[in-house]
Protein backbone atom coordinates (compact mmCIF):
# COMPACT_ATOMS: atom_id res chain seq x y z
CA UNK A 1 0.00 0.00 0.00
CA UNK A 2 1.08 3.46 -1.03
CA UNK A 3 1.45 5.95 1.99
CA UNK A 4 0.32 9.52 1.19
CA UNK A 5 3.18 11.81 0.28
CA UNK A 6 1.25 15.50 1.72
CA UNK A 7 4.17 17.51 -0.45
CA UNK A 8 2.98 16.59 -3.70
CA UNK A 9 -0.20 17.86 -5.67
CA UNK A 10 -1.54 16.24 -7.89
CA UNK A 11 0.19 17.74 -10.35
CA UNK A 12 3.27 17.49 -8.99
CA UNK A 13 2.25 13.35 -8.68
CA UNK A 14 1.66 13.40 -12.29
CA UNK A 15 4.90 14.54 -12.94
CA UNK A 16 6.69 12.56 -10.86
CA UNK A 17 4.74 9.44 -12.18
CA UNK A 18 5.71 9.79 -16.06
CA UNK A 19 9.56 10.04 -14.79
CA UNK A 20 8.81 7.12 -13.25
CA UNK A 21 6.74 5.16 -15.66
CA UNK A 22 9.59 5.91 -18.01
CA UNK A 23 12.41 4.54 -16.24
CA UNK A 24 11.13 1.90 -13.69
CA UNK A 25 8.20 0.55 -15.05
CA UNK A 26 10.32 -0.86 -18.47
CA UNK A 27 11.93 -2.90 -16.30
CA UNK A 28 8.82 -4.38 -14.89
CA UNK A 29 8.95 -7.50 -17.08
CA UNK A 30 12.45 -8.44 -15.55
CA UNK A 31 10.85 -8.07 -12.26
CA UNK A 32 8.07 -10.45 -12.78
CA UNK A 33 9.98 -12.42 -14.05
CA UNK A 34 12.46 -13.09 -11.24
CA UNK A 35 10.06 -12.89 -8.96
CA UNK A 36 8.50 -15.78 -10.85
CA UNK A 37 11.26 -17.68 -10.60
CA UNK A 38 11.72 -16.92 -6.90
CA UNK A 39 8.47 -17.52 -5.43
CA UNK A 40 7.23 -20.32 -8.00
CA UNK A 41 3.62 -19.06 -8.17
CA UNK A 42 2.13 -16.39 -10.67
CA UNK A 43 -0.28 -14.92 -7.64
CA UNK A 44 2.98 -14.10 -5.43
CA UNK A 45 5.23 -12.90 -8.16
CA UNK A 46 2.55 -10.34 -9.31
CA UNK A 47 1.87 -9.35 -5.40
CA UNK A 48 5.90 -9.09 -5.05
CA UNK A 49 6.00 -6.78 -8.20
CA UNK A 50 3.16 -4.45 -7.60
CA UNK A 51 4.55 -4.09 -3.75
CA UNK A 52 8.08 -3.77 -5.27
CA UNK A 53 6.87 -0.67 -7.90
CA UNK A 54 4.85 0.90 -5.06
CA UNK A 55 7.89 1.12 -2.87
CA UNK A 56 10.17 2.37 -5.57
CA UNK A 57 7.66 4.83 -6.57
CA UNK A 58 8.03 6.03 -2.93
CA UNK A 59 11.13 6.38 -3.21
CA UNK A 60 11.43 7.55 -6.35
CA UNK A 61 13.06 10.86 -5.85
CA UNK A 62 15.49 9.27 -3.72
CA UNK A 63 16.89 7.28 -6.83
CA UNK A 64 19.75 8.92 -8.20
CA UNK A 65 18.94 9.58 -12.14
CA UNK A 66 21.48 8.11 -15.00
CA UNK A 67 22.23 5.28 -12.43
CA UNK A 68 21.22 1.61 -13.18
CA UNK A 69 17.70 1.48 -12.19
CA UNK A 70 17.34 -2.23 -12.91
CA UNK A 71 19.97 -2.59 -10.32
CA UNK A 72 18.00 -0.44 -7.83
CA UNK A 73 14.33 -2.36 -8.49
CA UNK A 74 15.91 -5.45 -8.00
CA UNK A 75 17.52 -4.63 -4.51
CA UNK A 76 14.07 -3.32 -3.53
CA UNK A 77 12.09 -6.37 -5.04
CA UNK A 78 14.31 -8.68 -3.30
CA UNK A 79 13.83 -6.44 -0.10
CA UNK A 80 10.35 -7.10 -0.14
CA UNK A 81 10.94 -10.69 -0.96
CA UNK A 82 12.89 -10.98 2.24
CA UNK A 83 10.87 -9.38 4.38
CA UNK A 84 7.16 -10.89 2.64
CA UNK A 85 7.27 -13.61 1.33
CA UNK A 86 10.56 -15.96 2.24
CA UNK A 87 9.22 -16.33 5.56
CA UNK A 88 5.85 -17.14 4.58
CA UNK A 89 6.25 -19.22 1.64
CA UNK A 90 6.88 -22.67 1.49
CA UNK A 91 9.57 -23.80 -0.62
CA UNK A 92 9.68 -26.73 -2.71
CA UNK A 93 11.80 -29.28 -2.66
CA UNK A 94 15.43 -28.05 -3.41
CA UNK A 95 18.32 -29.94 -5.04
CA UNK A 96 21.52 -31.21 -2.90
CA UNK A 97 24.36 -30.10 -4.11
CA UNK A 98 26.65 -32.65 -2.54
CA UNK A 99 23.99 -35.02 -4.38
CA UNK A 100 24.27 -33.55 -7.52
CA UNK A 101 27.74 -33.22 -7.58
CA UNK A 102 28.25 -36.48 -7.52
CA UNK A 103 25.87 -37.56 -10.14
CA UNK A 104 27.36 -34.38 -12.22
CA UNK A 105 30.96 -36.05 -11.85
CA UNK A 106 29.58 -39.24 -13.08
CA UNK A 107 28.52 -37.71 -16.09
CA UNK A 108 31.20 -35.21 -16.56
CA UNK A 109 33.86 -38.73 -16.39
CA UNK A 110 31.94 -40.94 -19.29
CA UNK A 111 31.82 -38.08 -21.26
CA UNK A 112 35.02 -37.26 -20.97
CA UNK A 113 36.35 -40.49 -20.96
CA UNK A 114 34.22 -41.03 -24.70
CA UNK A 115 35.19 -37.60 -25.75
CA UNK A 116 32.14 -36.80 -25.88
CA UNK A 117 29.77 -33.34 -24.75
CA UNK A 118 25.63 -33.85 -25.05
CA UNK A 119 25.85 -30.38 -26.65
CA UNK A 120 21.90 -30.29 -28.35
CA UNK A 121 20.78 -32.87 -25.57
CA UNK A 122 18.49 -29.56 -24.19
CA UNK A 123 17.28 -28.80 -27.26
CA UNK A 124 14.25 -30.27 -27.01
CA UNK A 125 13.64 -29.23 -23.92
CA UNK A 126 10.42 -27.31 -22.74
CA UNK A 127 10.79 -23.86 -21.50
CA UNK A 128 8.55 -25.07 -18.24
CA UNK A 129 11.64 -28.19 -17.78
CA UNK A 130 14.19 -25.53 -17.30
CA UNK A 131 11.81 -23.13 -15.25
CA UNK A 132 11.07 -26.07 -12.67
CA UNK A 133 15.42 -26.78 -13.17
CA UNK A 134 15.67 -23.05 -11.90
CA UNK A 135 13.02 -23.18 -9.31
CA UNK A 136 14.14 -26.36 -7.44
CA UNK A 137 17.68 -24.75 -7.31
CA UNK A 138 18.44 -23.32 -3.08
CA UNK A 139 17.63 -19.79 -3.40
CA UNK A 140 21.60 -18.38 -3.15
CA UNK A 141 22.34 -20.22 -6.15
CA UNK A 142 18.81 -19.78 -8.16
CA UNK A 143 19.33 -15.70 -7.27
CA UNK A 144 22.64 -15.42 -9.36
CA UNK A 145 21.96 -17.47 -11.99
CA UNK A 146 18.85 -15.73 -12.89
CA UNK A 147 20.65 -12.21 -12.51
CA UNK A 148 23.71 -13.44 -14.60
CA UNK A 149 22.20 -15.48 -17.30
CA UNK A 150 18.99 -14.44 -17.77
CA UNK A 151 18.97 -10.72 -16.51
CA UNK A 152 22.24 -10.19 -18.26
CA UNK A 153 23.77 -8.69 -15.20
CA UNK A 154 27.64 -8.49 -14.36
CA UNK A 155 29.71 -9.96 -11.45
CA UNK A 156 29.87 -6.39 -10.05
CA UNK A 157 25.96 -5.88 -10.09
CA UNK A 158 25.30 -9.48 -8.56
CA UNK A 159 27.67 -8.68 -5.80
CA UNK A 160 26.09 -5.52 -5.00
CA UNK A 161 22.59 -7.42 -4.91
CA UNK A 162 23.50 -9.93 -3.03
CA UNK A 163 25.76 -8.55 -0.56
CA UNK A 164 29.10 -10.58 -1.42
CA UNK A 165 32.66 -10.34 -2.48
CA UNK A 166 32.75 -11.24 -6.75
CA UNK A 167 34.12 -14.36 -5.76
CA UNK A 168 31.22 -15.59 -3.95
CA UNK A 169 29.45 -14.60 -6.93
CA UNK A 170 31.67 -16.24 -9.72
CA UNK A 171 31.71 -19.71 -7.27
CA UNK A 172 27.94 -19.62 -6.76
CA UNK A 173 27.40 -19.17 -10.63
CA UNK A 174 29.37 -22.19 -11.27
CA UNK A 175 27.81 -24.35 -9.22
CA UNK A 176 24.66 -23.24 -9.84
CA UNK A 177 25.26 -23.71 -13.72
CA UNK A 178 26.56 -27.33 -12.96
CA UNK A 179 23.31 -28.19 -10.74
CA UNK A 180 21.37 -27.19 -13.48
CA UNK A 181 23.40 -29.06 -16.02
CA UNK A 182 22.92 -31.91 -14.03
CA UNK A 183 19.20 -31.75 -13.30
CA UNK A 184 18.67 -30.94 -16.90
CA UNK A 185 20.89 -33.80 -18.30
CA UNK A 186 18.63 -35.81 -16.06
CA UNK A 187 15.16 -34.94 -17.44
CA UNK A 188 16.60 -35.27 -20.73
CA UNK A 189 17.71 -38.80 -20.51
CA UNK A 190 14.01 -39.36 -19.09
CA UNK A 191 13.17 -38.51 -22.44
CA UNK A 192 15.41 -40.35 -24.26
CA UNK A 193 16.96 -37.33 -25.55
CA UNK A 194 20.69 -38.75 -24.28
CA UNK A 195 22.30 -41.87 -24.08
CA UNK A 196 22.23 -43.96 -20.90
CA UNK A 197 25.15 -43.87 -18.94
CA UNK B 1 48.71 -21.22 -7.97
CA UNK B 2 45.40 -21.87 -8.27
CA UNK B 3 43.91 -25.57 -7.55
CA UNK B 4 42.01 -27.33 -10.10
CA UNK B 5 38.32 -26.51 -8.20
CA UNK B 6 39.25 -22.70 -8.38
CA UNK B 7 40.48 -22.62 -11.97
CA UNK B 8 37.06 -24.48 -12.51
CA UNK B 9 35.26 -21.87 -11.47
CA UNK B 10 37.49 -19.05 -13.29
CA UNK B 11 36.41 -20.63 -16.17
CA UNK B 12 32.61 -19.74 -15.58
CA UNK B 13 34.09 -15.65 -15.52
CA UNK B 14 35.79 -16.75 -18.75
CA UNK B 15 31.83 -18.04 -20.21
CA UNK B 16 30.98 -14.55 -18.34
CA UNK B 17 33.55 -12.59 -19.94
CA UNK B 18 34.58 -11.39 -16.55
CA UNK B 19 38.17 -12.40 -16.80
CA UNK B 20 39.95 -8.45 -17.72
CA UNK B 21 43.68 -9.37 -17.53
CA UNK B 22 44.76 -10.66 -20.92
CA UNK B 23 47.41 -13.14 -19.50
CA UNK B 24 45.17 -14.54 -17.22
CA UNK B 25 42.54 -14.93 -20.37
CA UNK B 26 44.92 -16.54 -22.53
CA UNK B 27 46.14 -19.41 -19.78
CA UNK B 28 42.68 -20.04 -19.15
CA UNK B 29 41.94 -20.58 -22.65
CA UNK B 30 44.99 -22.82 -23.41
CA UNK B 31 43.92 -25.12 -20.67
CA UNK B 32 40.04 -24.99 -22.16
CA UNK B 33 42.26 -26.25 -25.39
CA UNK B 34 44.64 -28.52 -24.05
CA UNK B 35 43.19 -30.20 -21.26
CA UNK B 36 39.29 -32.41 -21.83
CA UNK B 37 38.21 -31.93 -18.01
CA UNK B 38 38.66 -28.41 -18.23
CA UNK B 39 37.11 -28.04 -22.10
CA UNK B 40 34.03 -30.08 -20.49
CA UNK B 41 34.04 -27.53 -17.30
CA UNK B 42 34.10 -24.90 -20.21
CA UNK B 43 31.19 -26.19 -22.47
CA UNK B 44 28.93 -27.24 -19.22
CA UNK B 45 29.40 -23.35 -17.96
CA UNK B 46 28.70 -22.35 -21.49
CA UNK B 47 25.62 -24.74 -22.73
CA UNK B 48 23.86 -23.52 -19.60
CA UNK B 49 24.40 -20.18 -19.98
CA UNK B 50 23.32 -19.79 -23.69
CA UNK B 51 20.21 -22.40 -23.44
CA UNK B 52 18.94 -20.14 -20.42
CA UNK B 53 19.56 -16.85 -22.86
CA UNK B 54 17.77 -18.72 -25.89
CA UNK B 55 15.12 -20.84 -24.82
CA UNK B 56 13.74 -19.51 -21.43
CA UNK B 57 10.87 -17.38 -22.82
CA UNK B 58 10.21 -14.22 -21.13
CA UNK B 59 6.60 -13.41 -19.29
CA UNK B 60 5.26 -10.36 -19.44
CA UNK B 61 4.03 -8.55 -16.51
CA UNK B 62 0.43 -9.33 -16.15
CA UNK B 63 -1.54 -5.96 -17.14
CA UNK B 64 -3.72 -5.53 -13.57
CA UNK B 65 -0.02 -5.60 -12.01
CA UNK B 66 0.59 -1.60 -13.52
CA UNK B 67 -3.18 -1.03 -13.42
CA UNK B 68 -2.75 -1.47 -9.70
CA UNK B 69 0.18 0.00 -9.05
CA UNK B 70 -1.31 3.22 -10.75
CA UNK B 71 -4.56 3.31 -9.44
CA UNK B 72 -2.64 2.99 -6.04
CA UNK B 73 -0.53 5.98 -6.55
CA UNK B 74 -3.80 8.32 -7.99
CA UNK B 75 -6.15 6.65 -5.37
CA UNK B 76 -4.40 9.24 -2.94
CA UNK B 77 -4.70 12.00 -4.57
CA UNK B 78 -8.64 11.16 -5.56
CA UNK B 79 -9.10 10.07 -1.68
CA UNK B 80 -7.83 13.52 -1.09
CA UNK B 81 -9.48 15.43 -3.55
CA UNK B 82 -12.64 14.10 -1.74
CA UNK B 83 -12.13 14.82 1.64
CA UNK B 84 -11.34 18.67 -0.03
CA UNK B 85 -15.13 18.15 -1.38
CA UNK B 86 -16.69 16.77 2.14
CA UNK B 87 -15.08 19.84 3.88
CA UNK B 88 -16.24 22.75 1.11
CA UNK B 89 -19.53 20.84 2.31
CA UNK B 90 -19.14 21.35 6.19
CA UNK B 91 -17.71 24.56 5.78
CA UNK B 92 -20.91 25.31 3.42
CA UNK B 93 -23.37 23.57 6.14
CA UNK B 94 -21.54 25.53 9.38
CA UNK B 95 -22.03 29.04 7.97
CA UNK B 96 -25.38 29.05 7.11
CA UNK B 97 -27.18 31.67 9.60
CA UNK B 98 -29.80 29.23 10.88
CA UNK B 99 -27.06 27.60 12.63
CA UNK B 100 -24.74 29.50 12.85
CA UNK B 101 -24.50 28.93 17.01
CA UNK B 102 -24.18 25.27 16.47
CA UNK B 103 -21.30 26.34 14.62
CA UNK B 104 -19.76 28.14 16.42
CA UNK B 105 -19.38 25.31 19.27
CA UNK B 106 -19.03 22.40 16.16
CA UNK B 107 -15.78 24.93 15.41
CA UNK B 108 -14.46 25.49 19.13
CA UNK B 109 -14.27 21.59 19.76
CA UNK B 110 -12.65 21.05 16.37
CA UNK B 111 -10.31 23.12 17.36
CA UNK B 112 -9.38 21.05 20.67
CA UNK B 113 -9.52 18.39 18.97
CA UNK B 114 -7.18 19.17 16.77
CA UNK B 115 -4.54 20.49 19.10
CA UNK B 116 -4.84 16.96 21.16
CA UNK B 117 -4.57 14.95 18.35
CA UNK B 118 -2.76 16.55 15.27
CA UNK B 119 0.42 16.95 16.92
CA UNK B 120 3.55 17.46 14.86
CA UNK B 121 5.96 14.91 14.66
CA UNK B 122 8.42 16.78 17.09
CA UNK B 123 5.59 17.63 19.95
CA UNK B 124 5.42 13.62 19.78
CA UNK B 125 9.04 12.87 19.94
CA UNK B 126 8.89 15.02 23.12
CA UNK B 127 5.89 13.63 24.44
CA UNK B 128 6.73 9.77 25.12
CA UNK B 129 7.13 8.61 28.17
CA UNK B 130 7.00 5.16 30.61
CA UNK B 131 9.74 2.58 31.29
CA UNK B 132 8.63 0.69 28.34
CA UNK B 133 8.33 2.99 26.11
CA UNK B 134 10.79 2.33 22.77
CA UNK B 135 11.56 5.20 22.04
CA UNK B 136 13.14 6.45 25.65
CA UNK B 137 14.93 2.77 25.61
CA UNK B 138 16.64 3.35 21.98
CA UNK B 139 18.04 6.82 23.04
CA UNK B 140 18.93 5.49 26.20
CA UNK B 141 20.56 2.21 24.49
CA UNK B 142 22.62 4.86 22.28
CA UNK B 143 23.56 6.72 25.21
CA UNK B 144 25.09 3.99 26.88
CA UNK B 145 26.99 2.67 23.46
CA UNK B 146 28.87 6.25 23.36
CA UNK B 147 29.59 5.74 27.07
CA UNK B 148 31.14 2.60 26.44
CA UNK B 149 28.64 0.95 28.61
CA UNK B 150 26.67 -1.00 26.26
CA UNK B 151 28.72 -2.93 23.41
CA UNK B 152 27.49 -5.64 20.86
CA UNK B 153 27.34 -8.91 22.27
CA UNK B 154 27.64 -10.29 19.23
CA UNK B 155 30.17 -8.99 16.61
CA UNK B 156 30.63 -9.21 12.85
CA UNK B 157 30.25 -7.42 9.75
CA UNK B 158 28.31 -10.31 8.44
CA UNK B 159 24.58 -9.47 8.07
CA UNK B 160 23.68 -12.83 7.48
CA UNK B 161 25.27 -14.13 10.68
CA UNK B 162 24.01 -10.79 12.46
CA UNK B 163 20.45 -11.86 11.85
CA UNK B 164 21.38 -15.66 12.91
CA UNK B 165 22.31 -14.85 15.98
CA UNK B 166 19.20 -12.65 16.68
CA UNK B 167 17.19 -15.88 15.68
CA UNK B 168 19.38 -18.64 17.51
CA UNK B 169 19.03 -16.29 20.64
CA UNK B 170 15.09 -16.28 20.47
CA UNK B 171 14.16 -13.25 18.38
CA UNK B 172 10.83 -14.46 17.52
CA UNK B 173 10.58 -12.27 14.14
CA UNK B 174 11.99 -11.83 10.99
CA UNK B 175 14.99 -8.60 11.34
CA UNK B 176 16.57 -7.00 8.85
CA UNK B 177 20.51 -6.76 8.63
CA UNK B 178 21.39 -4.97 5.75
CA UNK B 179 24.90 -3.77 4.95
CA UNK B 180 26.03 -0.64 3.36
CA UNK B 181 29.28 0.76 1.73
CA UNK B 182 29.41 4.18 4.00
CA UNK B 183 28.62 2.70 7.81
CA UNK B 184 30.38 -1.11 8.80
CA UNK B 185 28.40 -3.13 10.57
CA UNK B 186 29.12 -3.85 14.30
CA UNK B 187 26.80 -6.59 15.23
CA UNK B 188 24.33 -7.22 17.16
CA UNK B 189 22.58 -7.02 20.75
CA UNK B 190 19.39 -9.39 21.92
CA UNK B 191 17.73 -7.60 24.82
CA UNK B 192 15.27 -9.61 27.33
CA UNK B 193 11.49 -8.16 28.04
CA UNK B 194 10.26 -10.02 30.43
CA UNK B 195 11.21 -13.30 28.00
CA UNK B 196 10.21 -11.42 25.26
CA UNK B 197 13.51 -11.00 23.24
CA UNK B 198 13.81 -7.75 21.06
CA UNK B 199 16.99 -6.80 18.27
CA UNK B 200 19.14 -4.54 18.23
CA UNK B 201 22.15 -4.11 15.68
CA UNK B 202 24.77 -1.38 15.46
CA UNK B 203 26.81 0.27 12.96
CA UNK B 204 30.10 2.85 12.59
CA UNK B 205 31.24 4.97 9.61
CA UNK B 206 34.88 5.51 9.24
CA UNK B 207 34.67 8.90 11.05
CA UNK B 208 32.95 7.19 14.04
CA UNK B 209 29.82 8.20 13.66
CA UNK B 210 27.72 5.68 15.43
CA UNK B 211 24.30 4.05 13.87
CA UNK B 212 22.16 2.19 16.42
CA UNK B 213 19.10 0.17 14.79
CA UNK B 214 16.37 -0.72 17.54
CA UNK B 215 13.33 -3.09 15.69
CA UNK B 216 10.40 -4.26 17.45
CA UNK B 217 7.38 -6.77 15.67
CA UNK B 218 4.60 -4.89 16.60
CA UNK B 219 2.42 -7.72 18.23
CA UNK B 220 4.62 -6.85 21.26
CA UNK B 221 2.79 -3.94 21.09
CA UNK B 222 -0.42 -5.40 22.04
CA UNK B 223 0.44 -6.46 25.36
CA UNK B 224 2.39 -3.48 26.40
CA UNK B 225 5.83 -5.40 26.27
CA UNK B 226 7.07 -2.68 24.35
CA UNK B 227 5.19 0.44 23.13
CA UNK B 228 5.42 4.06 21.77
CA UNK B 229 2.21 6.67 21.88
CA UNK B 230 -0.92 6.34 20.16
CA UNK B 231 -0.12 9.55 18.48
CA UNK B 232 3.17 8.41 17.22
CA UNK B 233 1.45 5.08 15.88
CA UNK B 234 -1.16 7.41 13.91
CA UNK B 235 1.64 9.59 12.49
CA UNK B 236 3.50 6.98 11.30
CA UNK B 237 0.33 5.13 9.69
CA UNK B 238 0.65 7.85 7.23
CA UNK B 239 3.85 9.27 6.96
CA UNK B 240 6.73 7.46 5.55
CA UNK B 241 8.49 8.31 8.91
CA UNK B 242 9.34 10.51 11.86
CA UNK B 243 12.50 12.09 12.56
CA UNK B 244 13.51 14.19 15.54
CA UNK B 245 16.77 16.09 16.56
CA UNK B 246 17.28 15.64 20.02
CA UNK B 247 20.55 17.65 21.67
CA UNK B 248 23.11 15.43 20.40
CA UNK B 249 21.66 13.26 18.29
CA UNK B 250 18.61 12.39 15.53
CA UNK B 251 15.98 9.91 16.09
CA UNK B 252 14.33 8.14 13.22
CA UNK B 253 10.90 5.67 13.30
CA UNK B 254 9.91 4.32 10.39
CA UNK B 255 7.40 1.15 10.54
CA UNK B 256 7.52 -1.47 7.49
CA UNK B 257 5.96 -4.86 7.62
CA UNK B 258 4.56 -5.05 10.61
CA UNK B 259 7.83 -3.83 12.57
CA UNK B 260 8.88 -0.69 14.31
CA UNK B 261 12.06 0.67 13.43
CA UNK B 262 14.01 3.44 15.91
CA UNK B 263 17.45 4.86 14.42
CA UNK B 264 19.58 7.16 16.48
CA UNK B 265 22.93 8.80 15.15
CA UNK B 266 24.86 11.34 15.09
CA UNK B 267 25.40 10.84 11.14
CA UNK B 268 24.48 13.35 8.69
CA UNK B 269 20.72 13.65 8.02
CA UNK B 270 20.98 13.59 4.47
CA UNK B 271 22.94 10.69 4.26
CA UNK B 272 20.40 8.49 6.49
CA UNK B 273 17.18 9.29 4.87
CA UNK B 274 18.92 8.66 1.33
CA UNK B 275 21.17 5.61 2.05
CA UNK B 276 20.17 4.21 5.49
CA UNK B 277 16.36 4.11 5.56
CA UNK B 278 15.55 4.07 1.98
CA UNK B 279 16.91 0.89 2.26
CA UNK B 280 14.47 -0.45 4.52
CA UNK B 281 11.75 0.32 2.25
Amino acid sequence: MTKKDPKLSESELRIKYKEFEEEAVPHSDALYNYALKMTGSPDDASDLVQETLLRAFRFFDKFEKGTNCKAWLFRILKNTFINDYRKVSKEPDKVDYDDIQNFYENIKSTDVKSQHFEEDAFSDLLDDDISVAITKLPEDFRTVIILSDLEGFTYEEISDFVDCPIGTVRSRLHRARKMLYAELYGYAKDKGYVNEL
Amino acid sequence: MLDRNETYEKLTAVVDHEIADKKELADLEYLINNDDDFKYEYLVQNSVKNLLKNKSHKISTPSIVLENVEKSIFGQTYQTDNKINWLDRITDFLFTPKYAFGAALILVLLIIFNLSSNLNSDEIFISQSGNNNAILQARDNYHKILAGELGVQFASDNPEAVSNYFQKSGVNYATIVPSFPKWNLLGGVVSDHDGIKLAHQAYASADGEVLYLYQIDQKYFKDKTVCVSDDMNKYLESNLFAKHRFEDEEMYCWKMNGKLFLLVTNEDPALIEDEFISKFM
